[in-house]
């Protein structure tokens, strides 16, 4: 959990994606500007014996048509170039990102204003107006240059304020303005640094155009007066020579091209190592070492668990044994889960409840083949409809989770679109699965949202995911989910994002499309009332194990693991007012920081010495379950248990 | 009667009257709150209860000057806040404050929990270093958490632990007030469980009012000492918590306690 961070500059440094780009841009800064130490000839020393010769010892890149060395030109001519870029950039982020900023986060009369002033500027004829200023200051680069700069800031400040309205939404910043911050203190603060990465991407992308634009205008003889050398004119240079020397405009269009190239590469590697900073998923680039982990040793060491209660259901669509998933950390190669077994059969419902970061989500991920980057399952096997899917592939994922495998998730907004009608989104989900006409498949997606009981589908067909409510929302993603016709349907905290209300109504649409199909339902929650409603079997999950299971019933009304005791007695629904709620004081430890003995030792109240010692099994007491506790299935231990409780 | 054993006394902290917001321009179509008043009194806890969609957020957001409000007045300690602006804003923000719901958006992830909760103290004062992380140490302790969280950054901590930042962050200029949008809807039940304990104790502690908004009334009643419930952006409902409990005269309150699994009988039925 507690990543630390990596500073900014050592992850740049490791990646190939920045670094040459950056060693291309460097490199050409360091010629262009030493040019006059560097360059082997003068700029404008000819050499007619020689023109337009190919690449030799004496001119590393070969001579143009008056025989000058283009190698010394090149350099010569780079400077001009990258001032030119700079002035004609900077004015574009010094104006744009500050006006950007106050459109985005002030909104209002100001953002109006802002932006009708943006559009009138994006509406004069740039190519004009530049020709027009060349004439003007006698083919002045740097006059061309800052109107350039000055007409590309419409469009840097539009993305800076679409960037900052985005940002400016986030509760963090509604927070620090209740802090008593002002607009240019919430700027610079909370949304700028968010923001850079963007900034960095679309600045690289107006160098790149601003390096084509002066080398057009240089090529066409408006910009720099010949004989001094710039990038455009030896391009001009080098075309016409084109039926002469094929050579001479490799290296000056090259050059361009790939300058323009390392730019904008560069821009996109420094946005993504910037957005990790805070995103905390670490990027793919770590290579995957296949350590054998310590699962050899670990398994020596665990005891026999008793998991045939878990694996004992009929008619199994998915059944998980013994699953151990692992991802890559800082801290070398830790355990997500551990030793997961569990198995849904046709028709009925798990239910898995724990507290936040016990692993209930990596436990329905794993079965549904979309564990994040850097995890994976280590050990143990995830069968589907009796077939060991470890060795399957992204397409066979793919496959199986369009059909078989379905999952809604805790956010229904986040799976849809924004710009695509529930009708659109409905179809497109349709025809992966199906072979449909347009017609047909509009039918279908009437049915589906019939199926999840919406009201007036026609209606909500041609509605769009802002326009709905979050309950409605759910009920379109449970219609996504339906639309593969799946035989498992993983829920993972399907309601939590809901109205009391509305909970419930959800809870009880999925039981009835599960009696209706005939479906399996892995119901992820941490509200017992979900659980109670809707599963027939509860796993109680704790730091990554199954600490209990059994009947839902029976295991809510006599549990047997201390740990499902206290989460039950932690509900501020059932706690009498007046006195503190009860809680389980601490917290769940994060993966890599379990304890060897029993995961819940440091904050069970029953907790005796043994705990510590060892691992602790799931064992059996009778057909009801299930629990990983030395006291359980102990007469001394559950008389234990009794008192307590 | 009080349910948290606070003495509730004197003039209204907090008092709102016929608070009107529209998001359309020139008022047309509905409104999202209409003519609502409500009081909070020093040392009170007021719970704004309602689906999503009633109204409940746009009312702490106006309160907060978040939005704009189109008609009726916002009085703080006697004060017409209803418009305040800029500098008198800030001002006020010393003595008003708020926790979101989110308790992954409202942490700006690239500060330090430690420079997040140093903020407000930035802004009102010129206090030294190390008085500023004095006080950032003492908020830590009063939410239960230690002070080395100060330099860790807001991924490394779990929804509730954030939320005792966000928590925090509110108390460190010691606000009369706070209002509380969703403050643990998005939290575990176990979890919730020791947020609504923390804020018990706080208020017990330092005698701060909450406006308290929530969507599950068996949350409200271990807070609350009078319920507000909000319909489709009008007042439904309005009394004392037990009132409420006892005697729902609205259907729209009664399917709430429904939903909420709690009989109306009497608040104190498990
Ligand atoms: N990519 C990852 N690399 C390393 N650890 C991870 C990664 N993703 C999640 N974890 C950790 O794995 C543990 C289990 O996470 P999981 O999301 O399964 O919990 P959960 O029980 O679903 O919790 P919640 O109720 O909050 O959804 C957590 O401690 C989490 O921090
Ligand atoms: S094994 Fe020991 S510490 Fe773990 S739950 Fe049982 S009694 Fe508590
Ligand atoms: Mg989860």
């Amino acid at each position: 959990m507690s990543t630390p961070q990596v500073p900014f500059v050592r992850r740049a440094l490791g990646r190939p994606r920045i670094t040459v780009p950056a060693v291309i841009l460097v490199l050409e800064l360091i010629a262009s500007f030493g040019a006059s130490w560097l360059a082997p000839y003068p700029p404008q020393q000819a050499d007619f014996t020689a023109a337009l010769s190919g690449p030799s010892a004496k001119h590393l890149l070969g001579t143009d048509r008056l025989g000058r060395d283009v190698l010394s030109r090149l350099m010569y001519g780079g400077a001009d170039t990258f001032r030119e870029i700079a002035i004609a950039v900077l004015i574009t982020l010094v104006i744009a990102v500050p006006l950007g900023l106050v459109a985005g986060l002030r909104r209002g009369r100001i953002d109006a204003v802002l932006m009708r002033m943006a559009d009138v500027v994006m509406s004069i004829p740039g190519i004009i107006l530049l020709l027009i200023v060349l004439a003007l200051f006698s083919q002045s680069m740097t006059a061309a240059m800052v109107v350039i700069g000055l007409l590309s800031v419409p469009g840097m400040m539009r993305v800076v304020r679409s960037a900052s309205l985005t940002v400016g939404r986030e509760t963090y910043v509604a927070a620090a303005r209740v802090s008593g911050l002002g607009t240019w203190r919430v700027a610079r603060r909370h949304v700028l640094p968010r923001i850079t990465g963007l900034i960095l991407v679309n600045a690289a992308l107006a160098c790149a155009n601003t390096l084509l634009i002066a080398a057009g205008i240089n090529a066409i003889g408006l910009g720099v007066k010949p004989p001094a050398p710039s990038w455009g004119g030896m391009m001009a240079d080098a075309a016409q020579t084109l039926n002469q020397s094929l050579w001479l405009a490799i290296p000056t269009g090259g050059l361009v091209a790939v300058t323009a190239a390392a730019l904008i590469v560069l821009g996109d590697g420094l946005r993504d190592t910037l957005a990790e900073r805070w995103s905390g998923t670490s990027h793919a680039t770590t290579t995957r070492r296949r350590t054998a982990v310590a699962t050899t040793a670990a398994a020596a060491a665990a005891p026999q668990s008793d998991d045939a209660w878990l694996l004992a259901e009929p008619h199994p669509v998915v059944r998980l044994t013994k699953v151990t998933v692992t991802a890559e950390t800082e801290h070398g190669e830790v355990e997500l889960i551990s030793d997961v077994s569990l198995a849904v059969g046709q028709g009925r419902t798990v239910g898995l409840v724990g507290e936040s970061g016990c692993g209930k989500s990596m436990t329905g991920l794993a079965l549904l083949g979309l564990l994040p980057n850097g995890a994976r399952v280590s050990s143990g096997t995830v069968e589907i409809d009796g077939v060991d899917v470890g060795p399957y592939g992204p397409a066979q994922w793919r496959e199986l989770r369009g059909g078989t495998i379905a999952f809604i998730s805790q956010e229904p907004m986040v799976g849809l679109d924004p710009l695509f009608t529930i009708g659109q989104l409905l179809r497109e989900a349709v025809r992966t699965h199906e072979k449909l006409s347009r017609k047909e498949a509009t039918l279908r997606a009437r049915e589906l949202l019939e199926q999840v009981q919406l009201p007036d589908p026609d209606r909500v067909l041609k509605l769009r995911p802002s326009q709905i409510s979050g309950g409605m929302a759910q009920r379109v993603s449970i219609a996504v989910a339906l639309a593969g016709r799946p035989r498992i349907l993983v829920a993972d905290e399907p309601t939590t994002a809901l109205d009391v209300t509305v909970q419930r109504e959800i809870v009880q649409l999925l039981r009835t499309i599960q009696r209706d199909t005939g479906m399996a339902l892995l119901m992820i929650s941490h509200d017992w009332d979900v659980i109670a409603e809707a599963c027939d079997t509860a796993l109680v999950m704790y730091a990554g194990q199954v600490v209990e299971a059994g009947p839902t019933e029976r295991v809510m009304t006599a549990p047997l693991h201390p740990y499902t005791r206290k989460l039950l007695a932690a509900n501020p629904r059932l706690a009498t007012v007046g006195e503190p709620i009860p809680t389980i004081p601490g917290t769940v430890p994060p993966p890599g920081q379990w304890p060897v003995g029993c995961h819940f030792a440091d904050r069970c109240p029953d907790r005796v010495a043994r705990c510590t010692e060892a691992p602790i099994a799931l064992t059996q007491p009778d057909d009801q379950g299930v629990a990983r506790c030395v006291l359980v299935g102990d007469e001394l231990g559950e008389e234990l248990l009794e008192v307590s409780s | 009667m009080s349910t948290s054993g606070v003495t509730v006394t004197g003039l209204p902290l907090l008092d709102i009257r016929d608070l009107s917001v529209s998001y359309h321009r020139r008022g047309k179509g509905t409104p999202a709150i209409r003519d609502v008043s409500l009081d909070i009194r020093p040392g009170e806890t007021v719970a704004l209860v309602g689906e999503s969609g009633s109204g409940k957020s746009t009312l702490g957001r106006a309160v907060l000057g978040l939005t704009a409000v189109t008609q009726g007045t916002i009085l703080f300690d006697g004060e017409d806040i209803t418009h305040a602006a800029g500098a008198r804003r800030r001002e006020l923000s010393k003595s008003v404050q708020a926790v979101f719901q989110d308790p992954n958006g409202s942490l700006n992830p690239a500060l330090t929990v430690g420079q997040t909760l140093a903020e407000p103290l930035l802004v009102h004062s010129r206090d030294e270093r190390s008085v500023v992380q004095q006080r950032v140490r003492e908020v830590l302790e009063l939410v239960g958490l230690p002070a080395e969280a100060a330099d860790r950054y807001p991924r490394q901590f779990s929804g509730g632990q954030r939320q005792r930042i966000a928590i925090a962050r509110a108390l460190v200029m010691a606000p009369k007030l706070i209002v509380c949008d969703e403050p643990v809807s998005a939290l575990d039940l176990s979890v919730q469980a020791q947020v609504l304990n923390l804020f018990t104790d706080l208020q017990r502690e330092t005698g701060v009012s909450y406006l308290f908004i929530s969507h599950d009334l068996a949350v409200v009643r271990h807070l609350a000492q009078r319920i507000v419930v909000l319909y489709r952006g009008d007042v439904v409902e309005h009394g004392t918590t037990e009132e409420v409990y006892a005697d729902a005269q609205h259907p729209y309150t009664r399917k709430l306690l429904a939903a909420a699994g709690v009989q109306s009988a009497a608040p104190a039925t498990p």
